[in-house]
């Protein structure tokens, strides 16, 4: 099992250095220069020089490339300079001359257009993020599997059929039109009985001060969760549907057990594999997708940020926050790989 | 498992049934009649689509920026909120010598910084002449965050040779020769020769005035941490969504009536993106004004401004000092060509443009010249001749130019950027045009804003769409989009911001007249003139000049509207307003 763990984080280590270079060489195959996008009208071409220097933009690809390679890897070579130690952090290990080898934390530089670090964007708007995608998940799986058995079971019947129309549409409808639609019916105009608001995040400042205002969740993740939602009951009712025919259940009804046991504990535990690989996949993507939602509903994310930064060529944040939802990525699906064989037996880790 | 998914959803309706007795809104603090029928109290909600850049002086390029700083710092001199005159700021009076190259500026007294961490006691000292050297030595000084010195290049005496010496971090022997503390209050500026601009850009952010201090502590984190002398100071800031900002108990300003300024108890800075949504927030009160409306609901709020106005505040309506452009590469092998340039030019119909393609959301078309109508009083930009549509004239000037009909030409590309589709549907119709007119076929390149900006100024594309707004209020402002000694013979390098590398030197020399005229009205003349002369060149098209819609509450008072959307709050203040009907 332990090795088991190592080998996927290795292989996550590696995918990430894919990442690294792949977005690298993307980003420098776009056309437009970063520091157009930073320059002022009144700036001269003194300052403008001395940007492209600063952010190491007048070096040749391969040494960008390295660079930040190396200001990425928490074993690196740095210049043995107060300056250096605090930009970086570093810890020496030993001396090389000028330079030292030293251990840091990964250091993901600053933004372009604010000067801002990186590490501290991501870490004040992944919170909000996580919790759209968290909260849309849950409404998605526990609405979604519900009408999904409820569906299969009275498989043929007019309920069936309305909800597996009603699914299509809500996978089919953009995430876009579904925002603006219910900002403006519940946030709007129904907003005297809903009580809700058309924008707004989890923190808000009243008067002067701050609090959490958690009803701000519920528009959001209702929009973000209903695609995913459409497409877990179709899951669950096919899966369930299956899982119902089989020999076992026969059996389970015939030694006289009670049908709501059969259902949950025989069936649906047994359906729910399918379900668990998709669930667990969208986490990662929803929260590197919740772009539309964020900006329809003023919310404070990390998909707004990165979609920002692409549109203004900020190298460090797009990087920064590519890396982190690849992160995401390789850590859900290795705690899924470990889910599996806590839910399915038969699945068995090497 | 089923145990596990329990617990979270248990937690999970914990977690969205609290907090749900809050409605959201701000409360406004009870308003307190002051002097004048002025009240004092309440939180102004403002909205900005863009979240800012960087709130250091030196580093501020755009507008959202600009528009928080104003209210926290504060430069010699100021605009007026209503016609964007120059007013004077910490300056309480300045002389001009008769040859118009020294100015004296006598500061007001009194005068404290927000109080501060940076400060030794926490409390904020009084803004004295070193501090105003200070700051402006920094602006000469170059760093990669310094994007203001062209305020005193070529300008203040010293300033370049100041900025030469000081590359890489030297420390310069000599202050710069320009500058002169000549007493506590007083500060004196050499210029190398008369420059009519130079008041101006002591109005502009570059040379707001922060204390030594808050740069020494705070350095690169000045983009977020703001110490000035201006009527609010920032509180808060959560990024990408609100910015508090509350009001300066030690400001100095005063008004007519004697009250203390800012009225304002604070301000509120949203950053909802979506347009829609915006608009909503603000029907439903949450936003005290909305400027830039959404263009889908344009219809719908100009017939319920007029039919409802009690309950939805007020629809404004200015010319804004934004001009939008076709700009040639003038120095392309087609384009180099001053009858093809004026055949395009006559070809098309600016008016439909604007009537047809844009539902009338523009203020006029662009049959002057490059500067906007209507907003610099005593610049009659009608005078100037530009190009409304006459078939005749344009197949005259093809002909002229040695191409009978567009037959034996090649494709020309057109490249802009999307911005909605607002550009697009403008540019098809200008597409169509040129078939119909000329027989010219053009084809349409959409690609990103990062990618025209480059395209633009490294002269990759020779035809191109252009939105260009004035950084103050001053028709240089518009005429150095044309001005020419800078450009580079090269056309593989990069030019801006002159970027239609359109050369004249008897325009180029006609500016530069203008800059160093000695008052305003000799000024304006100089670059009427020039003006004229660019646009008999034709080396662009002016499509239609701009317009800016701004939605106000009816309680906001004292809060008019501009060209520019510079916003000074220190005069706002909030009426009472009968109890809305149940």
């Amino acid at each position: 099992m332990l090795r088991f763990i190592f080998n996927r984080l290795l292989y996550g280590c590696v995918v990430l250095l894919g990442t690294v270079i792949v977005v690298f060489f993307i980003f420098n195959v776009l056309p437009g220069d970063p520091v157009n996008m930073m320059a002022g009208q009144r700036t001269d071409v003194a300052t403008r020089e001395a940007i492209a220097e600063e952010l190491g933009l007048n070096l040749p690809i391969h040494k960008q490339l390295f660079f930040y390679l190396n200001d990425l890897s928490p074993l690196s070579v740095h210049a043995n300079t107060e300056q250096a130690k605090e930009k970086y952090h570093y810890s020496t290990l030993f001396s090389l001359g000028s330079s030292v080898l030293a251990i840091k934390a990964p250091y993901l530089r600053r933004s372009f257009q604010t000067n801002k670090k990186v590490s501290e964007i991501i870490s004040e708007n992944v919170e909000g993020t996580f919790w759209l995608a968290f909260t849309a998940m849950l409404f998605a799986t526990i609405v979604g599997i519900t009408l999904g058995t409820f569906s299969a079971l009275r498989q043929g019947s007019w309920i069936d059929h309305t909800l597996i129309t009603g699914s299509v549409i809500g996978i089919s409808v953009p995430p876009f039109v579904l925002g603006a639609l219910m900002a403006m019916i519940f946030g709007y105009y129904l907003s005297d009985y809903t009580g809700l608001n058309s924008t707004g995040h989890l923190w808000e400042y009243i008067g002067g001060e701050k609090r959490l205002i958690i009803k701000n969740l519920i528009l959001p993740s209702i929009t973000l969760g209903l695609s995913p939602m459409a497409i877990i009951v179709q899951l669950t009712r096919s899966s369930m549907i299956e899982v119902l025919s089989q020999d076992y259940i026969r059996t389970a009804h015939a030694k006289g057990l009670k049908p709501i046991i059969v259902v949950f504990k025989h069936a649906l535990k047994n359906a729910l594999n399918p379900v668990i690989t998709a669930v667990s996949g969208w986490l990662a993507s929803l929260m590197a997708g919740a772009f539309f939602i964020e900006y329809i509903f003023a919310w404070k994310g990390l998909g707004s940020v990165t979609i920002n930064a692409v549109y203004n060529l900020d190298f460090p944040v797009v990087m920064g926050a590519t890396l982190f939802v690849a992160l995401v990525f390789i850590i859900t699906n290795l705690m899924v790989d470990i889910l599996y064989g806590i839910v399915d037996p038969r699945v068995r880790i090497r | 498992m089923m145990k596990q998914l329990l617990i979270i959803l248990s937690l999970g309706t914990i977690l969205l049934g609290c907090g749900s007795d809050n409605d959201g809104k701000v409360e406004d603090n009870a308003l307190v009649e002051g002097q004048g029928g002025r009240y004092t109290g309440g939180f102004f909600v403002v909205n900005e689509p863009e979240y800012i850049k960087n709130l250091f002086p030196h580093s501020i390029i755009d507008a959202p920026s600009y528009r928080v700083a104003a209210q926290v710092y504060e430069g010699l001199m100021k605009f007026s909120q209503d016609s964007l005159y120059l007013i004077k700021g910490l300056a309480e009076s300045y002389e001009v010598d008769t040859a118009q190259t020294t100015y004296t500026f006598h500061l007001k007294k009194g005068v404290l910084f927000h109080d501060n961490e940076c400060f030794a006691n926490g409390k904020g000292r009084e803004l004295t002449a070193e501090d105003v050297k200070y700051c402006f030595t920094l602006l000469c000084t170059p760093s990669s965050n310094n994007q203001g010195f062209s305020m005193f290049q070529d300008i203040l005496k010293g300033a370049s040779e100041y900025y030469g010496s000081a590359k890489e971090g030297n420390k310069p022997g000599t202050d710069i020769e320009g500058i002169k503390v000549v007493d506590k209050y007083t500060v004196q500026f050499n210029l190398i020769k008369p420059n009519g601009m130079f008041l101006y850009n002591l109005a502009r952010p570059f040379t707001f005035i922060f204390p030594k201090e808050a740069f020494d502590k705070y350095g690169l984190e000045m983009r977020v941490k703001a110490v000035g002398t201006g009527p609010f100071v920032l509180d808060k800031i959560e990024e990408n969504l609100a910015i508090l900002l509350k009001k300066n108990p030690n400001y100095h300003g005063v008004d007519e009536f004697g009250n203390k300024l800012p009225y304002l108890s604070g301000i509120k800075v949203r950053f909802i993106r979506d347009k829609k949504s915006e608009y909503l927030e603000y029907k439903k009160g949450n936003l005290d004004m909305i400027y830039r409306l959404p263009t889908d609901y344009m219809i719908e709020i100009t017939e319920e401004a007029v039919k409802k106005k009690q309950e939805y505040g007020e629809l404004q309506q200015t010319p804004e000092m934004a001009v939008h452009l076709l700009s040639f590469a003038n120095q392309s092998p087609l384009f180099k060509n001053v009858n093809f340039r004026k055949a395009i030019s006559f070809a098309i119909d600016r008016k439909k443009i604007l009537e047809a393609v844009l539902n009338g959301e523009g203020y006029a078309p662009g049959i002057y010249g490059i500067t906007p109508i209507d907003i610099f009083p005593g610049y009659n930009a009608k005078e100037i001749k530009g190009y409304g549509l006459n078939v005749d004239s344009a197949r005259y000037y093809l002909k002229k130019a040695g191409f009978s009909d567009g037959k034996s030409l090649p494709e020309i590309p057109l490249e802009l950027n999307s911005d909605g589709e607002r550009n697009v549907n403008v540019m098809q119709e200008v597409k169509k045009q040129l078939k119909e007119n000329l027989n010219l076929d053009v084809v349409l390149n959409v690609v990103t804003t990062a990618q025209l900006s480059e395209n633009m100024t490294s002269g990759k594309a020779d035809f191109f769409r252009v939105g260009w707004g004035a950084d103050y209020p001053s028709p240089e402002s518009f005429l150095w989009y044309l001005y020419g000694k800078n450009v580079p013979s090269d056309t593989t390098k990069s030019s801006y911001p002159n970027m239609s590398r359109y050369k004249n030197p008897k325009f180029d020399a006609l500016y530069e007249k203008g800059l160093a005229a000695l008052d305003k009205k000799e000024q304006y003349a100089y670059f009427l003139q020039a003006e004229k002369l660019a646009m008999a060149d034709a080396p662009i098209i002016v499509l239609f000049y701009d317009e800016g819609y701004r939605l106000i509450q009816n309680k906001v008072k004292n809060f008019p509207n501009n060209a520019m959307q510079y916003r000074d709050f220190s005069n706002v203040y909030f009426v009472p307003q009968p109890a809305a009907k149940e």
